[in-house]
C-alpha cells in the first residue's frame, strides 16, 4: 500500500515538488515564529516576584560625590518619615537607583569564597522588601538592628542559591560578595524571585543588600500606595518631596505603567508577526485546498475505475490522503534537518527546549492545516459514482 | 491584441470563481504587508523634517573608557647542573581581565576636548531626554525634556506651528525660553488650533518658569531625541553637568557632512582624536573609544546590539532582507502551485493557437499579462487594505509614536513590487505550458 502511494506521488514529482516545497518553507517560517513566540510566553509566565500595582518610585538626583553626606542623610530620614506618615501611603523605603524595567544592573563576579559567585547586586532599606511586596522563603529581611551588623547583612534569591550555594550552608555564614561591600556579607535570608528586568526577560539571579535609608547610595525613594487613593495625591506627594529635598526635577513612575510599556516593546513584534503568520497560514491552506480539489478533480476516470474494482469511498479517501500526508511528513523531515541545526549552533540566546517546542508545534500545525485542506476533496471524490465517473472518457 | 488578452484573461477569472477568489486573497493580502513595510520604511529612513538631513549625520553618542589589567607571573625553574644551582626565570604577562565603562560623553568632552572636527561643516549638542512631572488642574503630565544648544534648530529642520527657535545670544543670555511640541501645548495650555496664543505664556517645570517661544509641528518618526515635549537652551542645566571634567555625561553630539560620502571621514577623525586625548584618570582607565555611528548604524544598533555599529548594521539588514525574502516566498510558491494547476485546464486553448500558428513567446506573453492583471487587481484591493490599515495603525497608536503615510516613493515601490509579484508567479506556469506539444495539448479530452 504505502509503496504504491510512493509510486504515485514519484509519477507526479514535478507537480508534487512544488508542494513540498511550500509545505517546506511554511515549516521554516512558522518554526522560527514560534521559537520566538514559544520562548517569550515562557519567560513571561515566570513570575515577577514583585507588585507593580500602585507602586510609585521616585528617584531624587543625589549624587555621590557632590552631596553633603550628613544633611542628606538628614533630609532622607525626613523625607522617608513624612512619606510615610502621608494618608494612602502604605509604606515607603529607600532602594538602589535600578528602577524596574529599566535594564541597568551592577555584577560583580569572585572565586574568592573557593567557587564561582556571580550575581547582580542591589540595595535596599530595612522596609524595601514590605514596600515592594518581595517574597521571603528562607531566613528573615533586613531589620532595624542591622544598622550595627559588622558585616554588612545579604539577602539573596532562590536563583542564586541553585547556581552557587547548593549543598552548602549559607544562611547566616560569611561570604565575600565584592570588595565595595566590605570584606565579608552575611546571608540572612532568601527571597524567591526578583525578575527586575522585565516581564519577557530572564531572571537573573540577586542579591539584596542592606543599606540604611541615611546612605547615599540609595536614591530611590519607593512608596506603596492604597487602592482607593485619590487621584490628587501624586501632586501632593510630588510637592512634599520637592519641599523636603530640594530637588526641583523630580518624576514619580508608576511601576504598572512601566511594565505595560516595557512589555509593549515584546508584543507589538509578536503580535504582528502572529498576525503575518496567521495569514500565510491561511494562504496556504486555501491554495492548498484549491490545487487538491483541482488535482483530485482530474483524476476522476482513475477513481471510477478503483471503486469499479470494489474499492469502498473510505478506501478512496485514505488514499489521497495519505498521498498529502506524506509529502507533507517528508517536507517537514527536511525542515526538521534544518530547525536542528538551531539548538546545535545555538544561533539565539534561549533554552533550546523553546527550539523543540516550536518544532512539535510547528509540525503539527502544518499536519492539521494540510489534513483538513485534503479531506474535503478527498470525501467529494469518494462521492463520484462509478458508473459516472467511466463515462466522461 | 491587448485589448483582447483582457477580455479575455477577465473572462477566464470570472469561469472559475473560487480559485480567483484564492488567488486575490493571497496576493492582495501580500501586497498589503509589503506597502505597510514599505510605509514605515519610508517614514523611518525617508529624508522627512526634522530629519532631512539624516544621511549626512554622524552620531557622538556612544564613548567607553577601558584599562585591561595584567598578571606578572614569575616562574622560576631550578635544576642542578655540574654540581651548581640555575636559576631559569620566566617573566610572562597576561591579561586577566578588562575594566571598562560605557556612558555618553560628558560636554567637557565633546565641546573642550574634541571640539571641531574636519569635514564637519556644522555640529549640534545636547543632553539626552530628561522627564519633570508637571500639574496642571489636578492631572499629571510627564513631559521628556531636551538641553540643546543653538545648531540644534539648524541641523534638525523642524517645522514650527507658531514662534521661532532661540538663537545663540538667548543661549549665551541663560535665557529661561522654551521650544514645545504640539502635543505638550494642547495638554498643558489647552491650545490645539491657533497655537500662536501660546507663545509668551510660561510653563512651570523643574521649580523654573519657561517662557515659550516656540511649538514644533508633530514628528512622525520614532527617534528619541526629536521626539521630545520641551526644548531648553543647555545653558540652564546645573552648573555642575555643565562644568563636570568628567569624560561621561548625559550629552550626544551631532556632526554635520557636506555629503553622504564624508561621514566616513567625520567618523576616522573623531576615532583619530579619540586615541590622543589624554584621560582625567589614567589609574582608571588607560584607553578612550569613541563609537561614531551614522542615523542607519544606531538605528541598528537598538535593533540589534553589537559592538560595532557597523556590524550591528549589517546583521540588521541582512537579517530583514532574509525575512522579507522568506516572507516574499512562501506567497510566491502557493500562487506558482495554483497557476501550475490551472493552466492545465486550457491546453486545449493553447493548443488550437499553436495549431494555428503561435509562437511559444505569444503564449507565454499572454499568460504572463493576464497575471499581471490578476496581481494588479489584487494590487489594488491590497492598496485600500494597506491605506485601511494605516490609518489603524496610526489612531491606534500601535507603533507608538511613529506615523506611517503613504507618499509617492511609497506608491512606486508599491507599483514596482506588484510588477515583480505578477512577472515571477506567473512566468513559469507560463513558460511550461508554452512548451506544450500541439497533439499533446490537443489530445486532452475536454475539448
Amino acid at each position: 500500500m504505502l509503496k504504491h502511494i510512493i509510486t504515485l506521488i514519484w509519477n507526479k514529482k514535478q507537480k508534487n515538488f512544488l508542494l513540498f516545497l511550500e509545505i517546506f518553507f511554511s515549516f521554516m517560517i512558522l518554526f522560527v515564529v514560534f521559537g520566538f513566540v514559544i520562548s517569550n510566553l515562557r519567560l513571561y509566565q515566570t513570575p515577577l516576584g514583585f507588585d507593580t500595582v500602585n507602586q510609585w518610585v521616585a528617584p531624587l538626583s543625589i549624587e555621590e560625590d557632590m552631596a553633603d553626606s550628613t544633611e542628606t542623610a538628614l533630609m532622607k530620614t525626613r523625607l522617608l518619615n513624612e512619606i510615610s506618615q502621608m494618608p494612602y501611603v502604605e509604606s515607603a523605603s529607600f532602594g538602589c537607583r535600578r528602577i524596574p524595567f529599566r535594564q541597568s544592573m551592577w555584577t560583580t563576579g569572585t572565586d574568592d569564597n573557593g567557587f564561582e559567585l556571580f550575581t547582580c547586586i542591589l540595595m535596599g532599606d530595612e522596609h524595601f522588601a514590605k514596600t515592594r511586596g518581595i517574597n521571603i522563603i528562607e531566613g528573615r529581611w533586613f531589620t532595624e538592628d542591622d544598622k550595627l551588623a559588622k558585616y554588612t547583612p545579604v539577602v539573596v534569591s532562590s536563583k542564586l542559591i541553585e547556581e552557587s550555594f547548593k549543598g552548602r550552608k549559607y544562611l547566616d555564614s560569611l561570604f565575600v560578595f565584592d570588595e565595595d561591600l566590605g570584606d565579608f556579607n552575611r546571608i540572612v535570608g532568601v527571597f524567591d524571585h526578583y525578575k527586575y528586568w522585565g516581564e519577557f526577560e530572564e531572571e537573573w539571579n540577586a542579591t539584596f543588600v542592606y543599606m540604611p535609608s541615611t546612605s547615599l547610595k540609595t536614591i530611590l525613594l519607593n512608596m506603596k500606595i492604597a487602592e482607593n487613593a485619590p487621584p490628587d495625591l501624586e501632586e501632593k506627594i510630588n510637592k512634599r518631596i520637592i519641599e523636603i529635598s530640594k530637588f526641583s526635577d523630580l518624576t514619580i513612575w508608576d511601576l504598572e505603567q512601566r511594565r505595560i510599556e516595557n512589555s509593549k516593546d515584546t508584543w507589538t513584534p509578536m503580535i504582528a508577526l502572529m498576525a503575518i503568520c496567521g495569514f500565510l497560514v491561511i494562504n496556504v491552506a486555501l491554495g492548498l485546498f484549491g490545487v487538491l480539489w483541482y488535482n483530485i478533480s482530474k483524476r476522476r476516470a482513475e477513481i471510477g475505475l478503483r471503486r469499479t474494482m470494489g474499492a469502498t469511498p473510505g478506501n478512496i479517501t485514505g488514499q489521497f490522503i495519505s498521498e498529502v500526508l506524506l509529502i507533507t511528513l517528508f517536507a517537514i523531515l527536511v525542515g526538521l534537518l534544518f530547525a536542528v541545526q538551531f539548538p546545535l549552533m545555538e544561533f539565539f540566546d534561549t533554552e533550546n527546549i523553546n527550539y523543540y517546542y516550536a518544532m512539535a508545534a510547528s509540525a503539527i500545525l502544518i499536519l492539521i492545516v494540510v489534513f483538513v485542506c485534503s479531506v474535503f476533496p478527498s470525501s467529494q471524490a469518494a462521492k463520484i459514482h462509478p458508473a459516472l465517473a467511466l463515462h466522461e472518457d | 491584441m491587448l485589448k483582447n488578452y483582457f477580455t479575455l484573461a477577465l473572462k477566464v477569472l470570472g469561469r472559475r470563481k473560487f480559485f480567483t477568489f484564492i488567488s486575490l486573497f493571497g496576493i492582495s493580502f501580500t501586497l498589503m504587508i509589503l506597502m505597510l513595510v514599505a510605509a514605515f520604511w519610508e517614514t523611518e529612513f525617508g529624508k522627512n523634517p526634522p530629519l532631512s538631513n539624516k544621511d549626512k549625520i554622524v552620531y557622538g553618542m556612544r564613548c567607553e573608557m577601558w584599562k585591561e589589567h595584567y598578571d606578572t607571573i614569575t616562574k622560576i625553574d631550578t635544576q642542578m647542573i655540574d654540581k651548581l644551582m640555575v636559576f631559569d626565570t620566566t617573566i610572562t604577562t597576561e591579561t586577566k581581565g578588562k575594566s571598562q565603562s560605557m556612558s555618553s560623553p560628558s560636554l567637557h568632552l565633546l565641546r573642550d576636548k574634541i571640539g571641531d572636527v574636519p569635514f564637519a561643516v556644522n555640529r549640534t549638542i545636547y543632553s539626552s531626554r530628561n522627564t519633570y512631572d508637571i500639574f496642571n488642574k489636578g492631572k499629571k503630565l510627564t513631559f521628556s525634556t531636551v538641553y540643546t544648544d543653538p545648531q540644534f534648530w539648524e541641523i534638525y529642520d523642524f517645522k514650527f506651528l507658531a514662534g521661532k527657535p532661540y538663537y545663540q545670544s538667548q543661549f549665551d543670555n541663560q535665557e529661561q525660553v522654551a521650544v514645545i511640541s504640539r502635543k505638550a501645548c494642547s495638554e498643558y495650555f489647552g491650545i490645539s488650533d491657533n497655537y500662536q496664543n501660546a507663545i509668551g505664556q510660561t510653563l512651570p517645570m523643574d521649580g523654573k518658569s519657561w517662557t515659550i517661544i516656540g511649538v514644533l509641528a508633530e514628528v512622525d518618526v520614532s527617534a528619541g531625541s526629536v521626539n521630545s515635549d520641551v526644548f531648553i537652551p543647555y545653558t540652564n542645566m546645573p552648573s555642575y553637568v555643565l562644568e563636570s571634567k568628567d569624560f561621561m555625561g548625559p550629552f550626544i553630539a551631532i556632526y554635520l557632512a557636506d555629503s553622504p560620502a564624508n561621514r566616513a571621514k567625520i567618523k576616522s577623525e573623531l576615532i583619530a582624536k579619540s586615541k590622543v586625548i589624554p584621560l582625567p584618570d589614567p589609574d582608571m582607565f588607560e584607553h578612550l573609544d569613541l563609537k561614531p555611528m551614522t542615523y542607519h548604524e544606531q538605528y541598528a544598533r537598538h535593533l540589534i546590539y553589537d559592538e560595532s555599529p557597523e556590524r550591528s548594521l549589517k546583521l540588521a539588514l541582512s537579517s530583514f532582507l532574509v525575512v522579507m525574502l522568506l516572507f516574499f516566498l512562501l506567497p510566491t510558491l502557493n500562487l506558482i502551485n495554483l497557476n501550475v494547476s490551472r493552466i492545465m485546464e486550457r491546453s486545449s486553448e493553447i493548443g488550437v493557437r499553436k495549431a494555428f500558428g503561435a509562437h511559444s513567446g505569444n503564449i507565454l506573453f499572454q499568460f504572463v499579462f493576464e497575471n499581471i492583471i490578476l496581481t494588479v487587481i489584487g494590487g489594488i484591493i491590497g492598496f485600500v487594505l494597506a491605506y485601511w490599515l494605516i490609518d489603524i495603525i496610526n489612531t491606534t497608536q500601535f507603533l507608538e509614536n511613529t506615523k506611517l503615510s503613504f507618499s509617492l516613493p511609497v506608491f512606486i515601490s508599491s507599483l514596482l513590487i506588484i510588477l515583480f509579484f505578477g512577472i515571477l508567479s506567473g512566468i513559469i506556469p507560463a513558460w511550461r505550458m508554452s512548451k506544450l506539444q500541439i497533439a499533446k495539448a490537443l489530445n486532452v479530452n475536454q475539448l
